[in-house]
């Protein structure tokens, strides 16, 4: 295992919506630093910040904004640190979601998020699902082109950028975004965690990043 | 023809912290510890790995989340879990024992408001509801408590009904194939996976390649579940301590083992590409 994992740190929100353990204990036999952050401290003290989840849009933005998270985040990201949405976490960083309504995200990346429509594929979208590239990345090399990742959501992203886009995955008819970059902000719509070695190799680039 | 990307997924029973496995949903035989079973599939290249407890429901009791718990620090891939789930207690107590997803019968057919409850905490995704169907003169039904008690409801309707709720995806057992290897319930599973618009598993009857295959081509489910044919054919994959066994182990004493380790999982999605069926 790579030395340099050892000393990068690494932070979990807890949304409390979900199952983070799977998430915390394959970040840590990677060897990451990892812990959940403690969303009393003033400021986000981490190398990256890992914003995970399954679960509704609305109630998490609630959840981030009571306790003052989405300022601390959009300060974490002006100091350049590496920030990872996975799923509902990637879905997090764009303006808006129209799941229950129309509700404002972090907008660290620009873009909307929608829902999947049920005449193209089965809702939730529930699966292994081969990733294709879109732009050239380090943080999915070339060796993960087309290989399958783990996806459970009922929502995606539309980003409005395309140059943004790292990966697309078509499900019969229905072609979107399934993992997304802006500098050092990076989202999945797979889950790294639930997909095998691959999804550890994902993991372990995180480094890269740093 | 089928186009949905399929899912491989081992169904583990558990009784006593023990992987048991019956006919018909009854039975049972101890055939080892789960979560060396469940760590196998997940390298052979099982999508997804589902734990139930077998007896939780029978006598109101929750054993598993210490087994969950143990699997899910090593699994890299999606574990749901099930048995005796009654309350949104007991939901968040799997789900924080690092289950991804949980499995529901008894209670959500005793009491339907549960699964909207359910829902609105945890999101569609988050829950799984088995039905039981059975055939009774050609008529279905569908029943609980591992096929114990028949409720008198017809199968589609029920589906449609907890589709309609906002289930995330639906697990469908054929009580009368279940254990028996002699292949799936090919068209009660066509007509519920036809009608539905979330994903539906197919459940009871896998013996061989062929069946596993007929059921996915002929049907419009999303996954496979998988007992029986996958725990006796991994049987000599493992070491067996049966100073730790409760129940009956007269079935692993009697067994041959023919030290040839298969990797039966790798062959059947091999089998299942080659007859153009979308798997990873």
């Amino acid at each position: 295992m790579s030395d340099k994992c050892k000393k990068i740190k690494i932070k979990i929100i807890d949304l409390g919506l979900n199952n983070i353990f799977s998430l915390y204990h394959a970040l840590n036999d990677i060897g990451f630093k990892v812990s959940i952050l403690d969303i009393n401290n003033n400021k986000i003290d981490t190398d990256i910040l890992v914003i995970p989840g399954v679960g509704a849009f609305p109630k998490a933005m609630n959840f981030l904004k009571k306790n003052n998270l989405d300022k601390k985040i959009k300060e974490f990201n002006d100091k350049n640190k590496v920030i990872f949405g996975i799923c509902l976490g990637m879905q997090l960083l764009f303006d808006s979601s129209s799941e229950f309504g129309d509700h404002k995200g972090l907008s660290l990346i620009s873009g909307t998020v929608e829902k999947i429509d049920k005449k193209l594929i089965n809702v939730p979208n529930i699966g292994w699902f081969p990733t294709t590239h879109a732009n050239r990345n380090f943080f999915l090399p070339n060796r993960l082109n087309n290989e399958f990742f783990y996806f459970v959501h009922s929502y995606y992203c539309n980003p409005k950028d395309q140059k943004n886009i790292i990966t697309t995955t078509k499900i019969s008819k229905f072609n979107f975004c399934s993992a997304v970059q802006k500098k050092k902000i990076i989202g999945t719509q797979f889950h790294p965690e639930k997909s095998g070695d691959k999804g550890m190799q994902v993991l372990r680039n995180l480094y890269k990043l740093v | 023809m089928n186009k949905n990307f399929i899912r491989i997924i081992p169904k583990l029973d558990i009784k006593n912290g023990n992987l048991i496995k019956g006919i018909n949903l009854e039975g049972l035989r101890v055939l080892g510890d789960p979560f060396n079973f469940a760590q196998v599939y997940s390298q052979h290249g099982a999508d997804e790995i589902c734990y139930v407890d077998n007896v939780a429901t029978l006598y109101g009791t929750n054993n598993l989340t210490k087994f969950v718990n143990q699997t899910a620090k090593n699994l890299r891939i999606p574990l749901s879990v099930g048995g005796g789930i009654r309350s949104i207690d007991d939901i968040s107590m799997m789900l924080n024992a690092g289950a991804d997803k949980v499995t529901i019968n008894s209670a959500v057919t005793d009491d339907i408001n549960f699964l909207k409850k359910a829902i609105k905490v945890f999101g569609s995704s988050t829950i799984t509801v088995i039905v039981e169907c059975m055939k009774i003169k050609n008529r279905y039904f569908i029943s609980k408590s591992n096929g114990r008690d028949l409720v008198k409801k017809d199968p589609l309707d029920w589906c449609k009904k907890l589709e309609d709720i906002g289930a995330g995806e639906l697990f469908i057992t054929s009580v009368n194939h279940e254990g028996l290897k002699n292949g799936f319930d090919i068209p009660l599973i066509k007509k519920i996976s036809k009608k539905a618009f979330i994903p539906i598993i197919a459940h009871g009857g896998a013996g061989n390649f062929e069946h596993i295959s007929d059921v996915i081509r002929q049907t419009n489910i999303s996954g496979v579940s998988i007992a029986s044919f996958f725990h006796y054919s991994y049987l000599n994959h493992f070491k067996i301590k049966k100073s730790n066994m409760i129940g009956n182990c007269n079935f692993l004493s009697t067994t041959k083992n023919t030290n040839k380790k298969i990797n039966l999982i790798k062959n059947l999605k091999t089998f299942l590409k080659k007859r153009k069926i979308n798997v990873r």
